[in-house]
This record gives C-alpha cells, structure tokens and sequence, in this order.
C-alpha cells in the first residue's frame, strides 16, 4: 500500500480507536436512545376518560329547576369523533383536550422561525439541535411533575422523536409525541398564536 | 518548480475552510453524541445498529483531519479523509433532499443553530468538499508545518514537497 494512504488509513484507524475509548467511557455510551411512546399512560388516558365520561344525570327535581352549571364537565367534554390514523397515537382531540385541560407541557421542536409563524398556545420552543441551550432555561418554568407531549409539523418530521428522545435521556419517563404535529392541529381549526418564545 | 504565492495563498486559505470546519464540527458531537446519534438516524440511511458507533467515529475523524489540515501536517493524507468524509456528507444530504425526509442538518452538532436540509446545505458542503480536493491535488502549500521540516529532494530549498509526494518519487528523491 502506499505511504499515502497507509497515512490515510492511520488517520481512520486512531479514530476509531478514539471512538471506543471514548463510548467506553461513557455509562450506556453505545446504546441508541429510548424513544418515546406516542400513547398516553394510563394514568392520564384515566383523567381524560373520567373528564369524557357522561355525567350522573341530575335529581329529577334539581333537573327541573336548575340549569347546568357553565363549568360542568359535560359541557366541554364532548368527545370529539376522532377520523384520524389511530396508528398515529395521541390523537388531536385528545391532546386538545388536554391542552384545555392545561394537563401537559407541550414542546414545539421545530426550528424557531416556524415556532414564531405559529405554533399550540403556550408551547415552549426547543428545537432539536438547540436542545443542549433551552432546555435548562425552560426547565424552570415546568410544573410540578410535568407530563411533555412532543410535537412537530407532522408528516414523518422526525424532530418531535428525536428531542422526546433527549428528554427521556434527561431521566423524564413522562413524554408523549405528538405524531400528527402542528399541521393537523391547524386543519381541525384548534387554538394557535405566533410571536416569539415568552422563555 | 516553486509553486506561486498565490498558490500558497489559496492551499492555505482551503486547509483553513476545509480543516476548521472539521475542528469546529465536531465539538459538540463529541460533547453529545446522543444527539448525534438521533440526527443520524433522521437520514434512514444506515441500520441502527451501527449508529451509536458511528456517532463517536465520524468526529474523531473530522478533528483527526481537521487539526492535521489545519497546522499542515501529513497534510494529504488528511485531505483524503477530509474529502471523503464530507463526499459523504454530500451524499447523505443529497438523498434527504430526493427523498423529500423533513429533517435537521446535524451539520456542525447544532453549533449553529438547526435548520433543515436544503440546497444551501449542499452549496455550503461543496464549498468544503472543494477545498478538501484542492488540497488533496496540489498538497499543503509553503506555509504550512510540513513545509517548514520536509526537506527538497531536489536541494532547492523553496522547493517545499510532503513526504508522502517524495515517498512516491523515489527515483528524483535518489537523485
């Protein structure tokens, strides 16, 4: 072989030797990170079915003299026929539902441009290869035990995986994606605002 | 024949496109390579079972060939690395854009932000792609380290060669 490309190769091969050394130091160094699930945990699918589910109906004397009250569950809680791919976990009623409910955190990880044309009122923005500087000025500002539900445009963006992805590496089992992403929250006529991250 | 001052301005200014992009490159690849590893994965290119590995490899390589190019040392050899790394990179990123894939760059570990993959993407990788080439051909130039140390087979002392060029000229070297 050719001094050349014996150099060549030398240069490949301590590379290569860097690399195992370097994954070997690291705890689970070689493994890939988890990747979220795109269905609810029981516990919150629970909260959500309870919040769905049809309310006593009223005393016969209560009912003919008081109307319902405004915050009555039954209201808002309709459940709305979903149409969409089940096989797209979460679905965009449910996480509508949730959003009113103001149960989950919901991340926006598309690039920041596309967060300030619009994006799900109250989201944070985190995008993908900016994850490593937002999420410890977020972090701050989550609720107690917060539930994350992940989301970009939708159409097979792979964004939403990846940062749920970096968010379970943080040691957060509670995070969902969103797979049908912004768009389809846009199609079924939901809330949006645009303007700048608050945070 | 000496090669033209400006000629030693152009390889000096490519070994520092080439080369510092591949130092500043892997930074935070190497300082995540979680990270790194998703943004491989995005391109659907490679099985999974590889990635995690790659993930560590590819920026060592590129600091590797970065520092080398840069200081102007076994300078060829790392252009060819160089060269076929972000040959690559070009190809990679040439599929996402056929395919229509909606994702991130990875280029750079985010160092600058994210952005997805378009043409400037490409336009940007050529830039490198030809510099790493133009290194590759005509060697380090004189103002670099192996320049300063190599001595001329030919006994002129502003003839600069690498070894690896007198390596495969063993007949003028004798000479």
């Amino acid at each position: 072989m050719k001094p050349f490309l014996l150099r060549a190769a030398s240069i490949v091969a301590f590379a290569a030797v860097a690399a195992l050394i370097h994954g070997a130091a690291i705890e689970n160094g070689f493994r890939m990170p988890r990747q979220a699930e795109d269905r609810l945990p029981g516990a919150l699918a629970d909260r959500l079915a309870e919040r769905r589910a049809p309310q006593p109906a009223p005393a016969d004397e209560a009912a003919a003299t008081e109307a319902p009250a405004p915050d009555a569950p039954a209201a808002v809680v309709q459940a709305v026929p979903d149409d969409e791919d089940a096989d797209l976990g979460l679905s965009s009623a449910d996480l509508h539902e949730l959003w009113l409910m103001d149960a989950v955190v919901l991340i926006d990880s598309r690039p920041r441009s596309q967060f300030v044309q619009g994006h799900i009122p109250g989201a944070f923005s985190v995008p993908f290869e900016d994850f490593n500087r937002r999420w410890p000025e977020i972090s701050p500002f989550f609720p107690a035990d917060p539930f994350f539900v992940v989301y970009c445009d939708g159409g097979g963006c792979h964004a939403s995986e990846n940062v749920a992805s970096l968010i379970l590496e943080q040691g957060i089992e509670d995070v969902v994606i969103y797979r049908r992403g912004f768009d389809a929250w846009v199609a079924r006529g939901y809330e949006v605002e645009d303007g700048e991250p608050l945070i | 024949m000496m090669p033209k001052r400006w000629e030693s301005v152009l390889l000096l200014t490519a070994r520092f496109i080439a080369g510092g992009a591949f130092i500043i490159a892997p930074i935070m690849k190497l300082q995540d390579p979680k990270s790194f590893m998703l943004a491989i994965q995005s391109f659907e290119l490679l099985p999974t079972a590889v990635i995690p590995f790659l993930a560590y490899w590819i920026p060592w390589m590129e600091l590797a060939a970065g520092v080398l190019l840069v200081y102007g040392v076994v300078t060829r050899p790392a252009a060819l690395v160089a060269f076929g790394l972000y040959a690559m990179f070009t190809a990679g990123l040439l599929y996402v854009i056929y395919a229509g894939l909606p994702v991130d760059c990875g280029c750079f570990g985010g160092i600058f932000g994210g952005g997805t993959v378009d043409w400037s993407t490409i336009g940007r990788n050529g830039i490198f792609l030809a510099a790493s080439a133009l290194v590759l051909w005509r060697g380090p130039g004189a103002a670099s380290v192996e320049a300063l140390f190599v001595q001329p087979p030919n006994g002129d002392p502003a003839r600069r060669v690498a070894p690896d060029e007198r390596a495969a000229r063993p007949a003028e070297a004798a000479s």
